[in-house]
């Protein structure tokens, strides 16, 4: 039996087979060839692409409606496939160097790749992703291994592979693929953001399983812990059979808090919103009863040559058209340079304390106010909140609304329709803010804590170093009281104080706030539910006296283990 | 008959993959051959390969030159055109 941990993006357990996909990096055999096959290798390469092709346009097909993204990415692939152009060259190569039609196809492939990898624009650079991609669907079909495009699954099965193409898995059988476990990726990289769209299990950055599992295998994936078991023993499957019952029960439960307000047992309202980063997961949001999405994760929209507004624009408008009366919360990019399309790539030492958020936003004002703009001009449909992130000191935030007021008088000479009312916000995830709230407090409109960060700048830890992880402690004391700094002063400044960190989908931590004051939250939208129920079975006069004993302790163990016993009526099994 | 002319590109992206796609939908309708480059590059690329469009980097606020040669190069040229002034249908 193998434990592989990795980064679970997608909730849910699945115990089946596994079936590893074709290889990313395949070796395509350098095959010469008879004068006289030249005519036979053209055939074979143009039964190939016709084949290919026809597989493409079947993805398509088979999308969902909604399904935009994979759509235009198969749609491009299509185009590739068909070019008259690549087909030009390869031939020229069957006939010039005597290869294959495979080998023909990978030669003439690689100059493509070295001339995109070469191009200014990072959007275009990336285009020779979907270049391999169609590369290996093509060969594949050529030699005769399946690669790319769904997989071919005969039943029900966990899909392991060292990775997967976003074509890939948006188009898969969903009665045959019940979990993936892939070596490379995170949170955000395509493969995540799609299998939770498409809410399948999935447990990416596994680095090595890929090479430890062979199709046959038994296999466990727990998406909700981001553990992959290999040939688990008896002990470990009943474990996690019982495991997938309670989760499914519990899901079927959660499904039925979603009608209900959120309020405690005595009566105390409290606003649950959704976080997301693409406009698919509204409706995830909507569905899972978010009041509103309290965290717009803008950065998603900067995958392009330019800012650009107009897809802004829409999209914005587009997800207030979903919305309908309920609020969104944009945050203003929280890009580095690096990231940044056309942004500089020199690289810093540091990144993460570097010039990134309102730093590069104030830097490229233009850029900044362009997105403001958009979000500006989406506010005439809707309730839309502006929120700047990363600010560390009152200049940064005065600066950043002087620009914001630019764009208003902007709009306004040009007659364009916008809400003079819309709130800007602030996250409050540096230290020095919290510290100073009061001050902050009385120049902005809303906070929103975001304790991913807050956490890590005030205990001096990156929590994604394997070393010193352990130190990214939520309950820490320091934490506590920087967190209740915020609230107080949101209090006394008559503003909005909600918390958008992962911290708060965890219901003993969002009881430990809502204790110190918060009522107002905003989570991953499967996350909703869950805190619903946690709150609803509460009262305000515990949670109170539950956060006034936290404040006692001196360390996060002792807060947490108190945390744990006392609510232990809201730690679902594990998830 | 052989056609050219320059066009200038308004929308946000420029020569993106979705404009590329939209592009290559309609030139690959006609039976002239076509060439685009940038207007200020001699380079040119068949207008009827994504790849080579994607490889001129053409981006926001540039300008193509569009050349066309065949017995529909009219017809090529005025939907190249009409589909550049309706920013790749973009909205």
């Amino acid at each position: 039996m193998l434990v592989k941990e990795g980064t679970p993006v997608s909730p849910g357990i699945v115990i089946a087979e596994a079936v590893v996909l074709g290889l990313d990096e395949q070796r395509v055999p350098l095959r010469q060839i008879g004068r006289g096959e030249v005519d036979t290798e053209l055939r074979r390469l143009d039964r190939a692409v016709a084949q290919a092709g026809r597989e493409i346009e079947e993805e398509i097909g088979n999308l969902a409606a909604g399904f935009e993204l994979p759509r235009q990415i198969l749609g491009v692939h299509r185009d590739m496939i068909r070019d008259p152009a690549l087909r030009a060259a390869v031939e020229k190569t069957v006939r010039g160097d005597h290869l294959s039609a495979e080998s023909a196809l990978a030669r003439v492939m690689e100059g493509y790749y070295r001339r995109f990898e070469e191009m200014d624009s990072n959007y275009i650079a990336e285009r020779s992703l979907d270049l391999r991609d169609i590369e290996r669907r093509i060969v594949g079909i050529l030699i005769g291994k399946r690669h790319g495009g769904a997989p071919q699954v005969a039943k029900p099965s966990v899909i392991i592979a060292r990775n997967l193409a976003p074509g890939e898995t948006a188009t898969l059988d969903r009665e045959k693929v019940l979990a993936f476990a892939i070596d490379v990726g995170g949170r955000t990289s395509h493969t995540a953001i799609l299998a939770r769209a498409l809410q399948i299990p999935a447990v990416v950055g596994l680095e090595t399983i890929s090479g430890a599992v062979r199709t046959g295998d038994l296999v466990i994936v727990d998406g909700y812990r981001g553990k992959v078991i290999v040939q688990p023993d008896k002990k470990t499957v009943e474990e996690y059979r019982s495991r997938a019952v309670s989760h499914r029960q519990h899901y079927q439960l959660l499904l039925k808090e979603i009608p209900f307000p959120t309020e405690t047992v005595d009566g105390y309202e409290l606003a649950v919103a959704a976080n997301i980063e693409l406009p698919e997961e509204i409706h995830s949001a909507v569905e899972w009863g978010a009041a509103g999405i309290g965290l717009y994760r803008s950065e998603f929209l900067f995958d392009g040559a330019d800012l650009d507004e107009e897809k802004h624009y829409r999209t914005y408008r587009g997800a207030l058209k979903t919305l309908r009366d309920r609020f969104m919360v944009v945050r203003t990019m929280d890009l580095g340079g690096d990231k940044l399309p056309g942004g500089s790539r020199a690289s810093e030492v540091n990144p993460f304390l570097g010039c990134r958020a309102i730093r590069l936003s104030l830097e490229q004002p233009d850029l900044f106010k362009a997105q403001v703009r958009a979000i500006l001009r989406a506010s005439a449909h809707g309730t839309v909140r502006l929120m700047l992130p990363m600010v560390s000191n009152l200049d940064e935030l005065r600066s950043a609304r002087d620009l914001i007021r630019q764009v208003e008088d902007d709009l306004r000479r040009r007659g364009i329709e916008f809400d003079p009312e819309v709130k800007v916000g602030i996250m409050v995830e540096v230290p020095s803010v919290a510290l100073m709230a009061d001050q902050f407090a009385r120049e902005v409109d809303f906070f929103s804590i975001g304790t991913n960060d807050l956490i890590q700048y005030a205990l001096a830890v990156d929590r994604v170093n394997e070393r010193v992880g352990h130190l990214y402690q939520p309950t820490h004391p320091a934490i506590l009281r920087l967190i209740r700094m915020v609230i107080d002063a949101g209090k006394r400044n008559r503003i909005d104080v909600s918390c958008c960190g992962e911290m708060v989908s965890e219901p003993i931590y969002a009881i430990l706030f809502m204790g110190l004051g918060l009522r107002s939250f905003s989570v991953s939208p499967i996350a909703i539910p869950t805190l619903k129920r946690a709150f609803r079975q509460i009262s305000m006069k515990e949670a109170v006296d539950i956060a006034q004993t936290c404040m006692q302790f001196e360390s996060a163990r002792e807060s947490r283990r108190y945390l744990e016993s006392r609510l232990a009526y809201c730690i679902p099994g594990d998830s | 008959m052989e056609l050219e002319e320059t066009l200038e590109l308004k929308n946000k992206y420029g020569l993106h993959a979705r404009a590329s796609t939209t592009l290559v939908a309609v030139t690959m309708k006609f039976r002239s051959q076509i060439h685009i480059s940038r207007s200020e590059d001699s380079q040119e690329v068949d207008g009827k390969s994504i790849l080579g469009i994607l490889t001129l980097g053409v981006e926001k606020g540039m300008s193509i030159r569009v050349r066309v040669r065949g017995d529909d190069a009219d017809e090529a040229l005025r939907a190249i055109r009409a589909l550049v002034e309706a920013n790749f249908h973009e909205d």
